[in-house]
């Protein structure tokens, strides 16, 4: 059987039928809605960041130009003003090129905080849990939702049944006897159904890839999307090659339907929830509860430590509690205070971090339990990154806030000011994504073992529906 | 004959080796949902404990400060986990566990477990509440898709018809043997689950008795409504093949993408605002007295005025410790306003969800579970208000102490001040304080059984007639 021969037939049984068109056309309407939402969140989180460094700019340069002032016109300046302890930069995390295709929990962790002297590594990011915890709990309809839950549906509906209703309306006698096997006819035929709505579904891809750009570097989200896409087409394989193999397996359409959809249900919901709630209990997330207390009582030694130093001062109400003369000495003591807190808080902090890493790395290993969470991961990573990116930037931001505290901290505790100099030397924050070389570095090993368990299901599927034609028919 | 055909309908599911296969599979996954939450809350449960017991000794221990220092450092609230959460936790991975009660600043709850969760967090957690919204209707339909096209397809339900069954006998026969097979598949688990999650260390709501039974109800609503939209679309398919492809085809829409669906609708709609603007609203009413140099001067003037003096050294407290106080109370209505908005914004998220409801029943349970079980977005928030009442009286407490106490120079309290402040107490809320919450959901699901039954029942019935025919 001819290629021509198969696209007439399915142009007629499924392309240009009921079911094929409603197939696609619930594709490109799912995957519109989900482009849209994606691309309504990222919009949102961009204004909010632009606003905020603006903001926060327009601050930093007036305390530039204050600072100026006296530096070249002899200004006198006020006790308060252009102390370096005062200096704030902004810190954002910005959406990554891609993450309008999956928000995967990334909108749970904070994107901005503003580094000072004034912060410290534990304080750093604080009060941002102000969404509602009801659609948080939902999850959002991205299009990683899409490829992960939705599109193993659908290729289930559109295909579980070439084989047995041909059988039922003894078209593949018919085929069989004109073509001598079976074989060619439904691979054929199903790589049209499948990839009808798998078409449908990249053209909304990667037309919302190219059009609906929230990034300034288009080559990088492009890249990222031909990533992306051949991530959920390896997904897409995987159960291709088990619809086929189900095919072969059973005689009756909806034994064969019951059986993939028994297999859907354990690979897209039951595992992925059994594993992560054995990932719970057998590799607990360190307590929180336990990482504050812990803080509280490095913060409160810290405080009877430095009680000498700050002594009738109120960090938050200065204007109570200092003179004029004594602002230079509430900034010095405050300044030493803070980074006591942070020496004793910052082995805890690290020591919390860790204890996360090596969690998260050892239950990245219960990905290989499903295709589905190994497609989930290696999707979030190429698009929004996901909770590895946020903790990435909470690290970055650390780096620079002790970045910040050495240039700043010599002068704050001689009781100066900065020159201009040295403000101008001080870096600005700017996150450093991970390249596509390392995301790929990351996702490709548990990717290629999915490919391969896909092309091992295609091969026993082929070797059935090649074997006894008898069987087949 | 109503009895023999219920009997016939028992006899054939018990040889039924799938239905053996989901009763056994149903406890194995109820059992081990139940335990994990269990052991997840207990977990919960010793962590609080500790933490509270670690606070009051970080409080009592911080030497001697000035009162309202003392007051930003402050203490936190920590939330208590209803025992009814290891059944349905509800959004409690994704709110906050603790709450600083600091000076000047209403503080959202921090610490939500979902952020260390990690990128697995993002999969359904495996709770008894979720086997039963999800897995559950997978289960009864693939026991019933077959309940009536599975006898048309055999013939049986022609000769049941020639040998003088009534539709009505047959029906309520089939109905029988529906609840008993959904019975099976449920209540041993149930029951299993409710032994377990009956033996967590959490706190008792106080009325859970109510809201157990509360649970039994809806949860018995959604099953039958399930059961009988299933022997409907069985009854008016025209074989076993379709009936099953239309169960699945609901079931991946209702129950999969509309929630999701609904929830982005919401956000897209009614966007919560960005947490960097949150926190500046929260900034600004917090140092509202602050930059209102008029009000200041306004009310040094009344201050004077009232005490008769000329000027704040004069006055029989300390002024300073006074403002503060004033500043703090200035805010409340300010930060209240804040709350409010968000709040507003929450709820018409909420009337989004509750709108798809009627597209998704499953949505409707998971609001009336969530909140039968005190682990929904209302109960959170009920923590929240305890912990800001409590804020207020902590902050007010050492104000009170700087204003009575500072007026002759820097003064230091010590830990007899710090044992005077009081542990936060939280009493989980009882049903009363919802009631009317819920009635939507309630009228959904209750509308869902009725229009479920008596779609199964004019399905049969035409079902019926046609074979007769």
């Amino acid at each position: 059987m001819t290629v021509f021969t198969s696209a007439f037939l399915e142009r007629r049984l499924f392309l240009f039928a009921s079911p094929g068109l409603i197939a696609a056309t619930s594709v490109i309407i799912l995957a519109v809605v989900a482009v849209l939402a994606g691309n309504t969140a990222v919009s949102k989180t961009l204004a909010a960041q632009a606003e905020f460094v603006s903001s926060q700019l327009s601050t930093l340069e007036q305390w530039r130009e204050t600072l100026a002032s006296a530096d070249t016109d002899g200004v006198e300046l006020g006790p308060y003003d252009a102390r370096p302890m005062n200096i704030q930069l902004p810190a954002i995390l910005p959406p990554a090129p891609l993450s309008d295709f999956g928000s995967s929990g990334s909108n749970l962790y904070p994107t901005t905080t503003t580094i000072s002297g004034w912060s410290n590594p534990a304080d750093l990011f604080a009060e941002y849990e102000f969404a509602n915890p009801t659609p948080l709990s939902l999850g959002d309809l991205d299009l990683t939702f899409l490829v992960i839950s939705i599109m193993p549906l659908i290729m289930v509906a559109v295909s579980f049944d070439i084989l047995a209703s041909d059988r039922d309306s003894g078209r593949t006698r018919l085929i069989a006897l004109q073509a001598g096997e079976l074989s060619s006819s439904v691979w054929q035929r199903l790589l049209i159904r499948n990839g009808w709505v798998w078409g449908a579904f990249c053209i909304v891809a990667l037309v919302s890839a190219t059009i609906l750009t929230t990034t300034a570097d288009i080559a990088e989200r492009l890249h990222s999307c031909a990533i992306w896409l051949l991530a959920a087409l390896i997904y897409g394989s995987f159960w291709f090659g088990l619809i086929a193999l189900i095919g072969t397996i059973f005689r009756k359409g909806e034994t064969v339907a019951s059986a993939l959809f028994a297999a859907w249900a354990t690979f897209v919901l039951a595992l992925p929830a059994i594993g992560s709630a054995f990932a719970e209990a057998a590799f607990p997330p360190p307590s929180r509860l336990a990482f504050l207390s812990e803080m509280r009582q490095g913060e409160v030694a810290a405080i009877r430590d430095t009680a000498g130093l700050t002594a009738g001062f109120l960090a938050d109400h200065p204007e109570l509690t200092v003179s004029d003369e004594g602002v230079p000495a509430f900034y010095s003591s405050n300044f030493l205070a803070n980074l006591e807190a942070d020496r004793r808080t910052a082995p805890i902090l690290e020591s919390f971090n860790t204890s996360r890493e090596k969690r998260s790395e050892l239950i990245n290993l219960l990905q290989y339990l499903s295709p589905a969470m190994i497609a989930d991961r290696a999707l979030t990573e190429v698009s929004s990154g996901g909770s590895r990116r946020a903790m990435r930037f909470q690290h970055q931001a650390r780096e620079a806030l002790s970045t910040l505290h050495e240039r700043i901290g010599p002068a704050v505790v001689a009781k100066q000011r900065i020159s201009i100099a040295e403000f101008d030397e001080i870096p600005p924050f700017r996150f450093q994504q991970l390249t596509i070389r390392e995301k790929l570095t990351s996702i490709a090993p548990p990717l290629i073992y999915l490919f391969l368990i896909s092309a091992m299901i295609i091969g026993i599927a082929s070797r059935r529906l090649s074997g006894s034609l008898e069987n087949q028919i | 004959m109503i009895a023999a055909i219920a009997q016939n309908e028992i006899r054939l599911l018990s040889r039924n080796g799938v239905f053996v296969f989901l009763i056994i599979t149903m406890i194995a996954l109820m059992t081990g949902a139940s335990a994990l939450s269990v052991q997840r809350l207990n977990t919960f449960e010793r962590e609080r404990s500790a933490a509270e017991l670690v606070d009051r000794e970080v409080w009592n221990n911080q030497g001697e400060r000035n009162p309202h220092a003392a007051a930003h450092f402050s203490r936190y609230a920590f939330k208590p986990i209803p025992g009814l959460a290891a059944f349905d936790p509800g959004v409690t991975d994704y709110a906050g566990l603790a709450l600083w009660m600091e000076a000047h600043h209403q503080n959202p709850a921090v610490f939500r477990r979902a952020e260390d969760l990690g990128d697995l967090g993002g999969h359904s957690g495996l709770s008894p509440a979720w086997i039963l919204q999800y897995a559950a209707p997978i289960f009864i339909f693939l026991v019933l898709f077959s309940a009536v096209a599975g006898e048309r397809e055999l013939g049986t339900q022609k000769q049941l018809i020639a040998s003088g069954v009534t539709a009505r006998a047959w029906l309520v026969g089939k109905f029988i043997g529906a609840g008993f097979s959904v019975g099976a598949i449920v209540l041993p688990a149930v029951l299993l689950g409710y032994l377990i999650v009956g033996n967590s260390d959490a706190q008792p709501l106080p009325d859970t008795g109510r809201r157990v039974a509360g649970l039994s109800i809806v949860y018995g609503i959604y099953f039958i409504a399930i059961s009988a939209f299933s022997i409907g679309v069985s009854a008016i398919t025209r074989d076993k093949r379709t009936a099953f492809t239309v169960l699945i085809a609901v079931w991946a829409i209702a129950f999969i993408l509309v929630p999701r669906l609904s929830g982005s609708i919401a956000g897209v709609l009614y966007p919560t605002p960005e947490s960097i603007s949150i926190t500046d609203d929260l900034r600004d009413a917090s140092m509202a007295y602050y930059i209102d140099e008029d009000l200041q001067d306004q009310l040094q003037r009344s201050v004077l005025e009232e005490y008769g003096v000329q000027s704040t050294d004069d006055l029989p407290f300390d002024y300073s410790g006074y403002t503060l106080q004033y500043s703090e109370e200035y805010s409340h209505p300010l930060f209240a306003e804040v709350y409010r908005g968000l709040d507003e914004t929450f709820v018409r998220q909420e009337r989004v969800l509750a709108a798809a409801s009627i597209l998704s029943p499953v949505l409707a349970l998971e609001t009336l579970s969530a909140g039968f079980s005190g682990t929904d977005r209302l109960h959170h928030d009920s923590f929240r208000q305890a912990a800001e009442e409590r804020r207020r009286v902590i902050v007010k407490q050492l104000n009170d102490d700087l204003t009575q106490n500072a007026k002759d120079g820097p003064y230091m309290a010590d830990e007899a001040l710090w044992r005077q402040v009081g542990d936060f107490e939280h009493q989980l809320p009882s049903m009363d304080q919802f009631s009317g919450k819920y009635a939507f959901s309630i009228i959904v699901l209750v509308f869902y059984a009725v229009a479920s039954v008596l779609f199964g029942y004019v399905a049969v019935r035409s079902s019926q007639k046609e074979s007769a025919a």
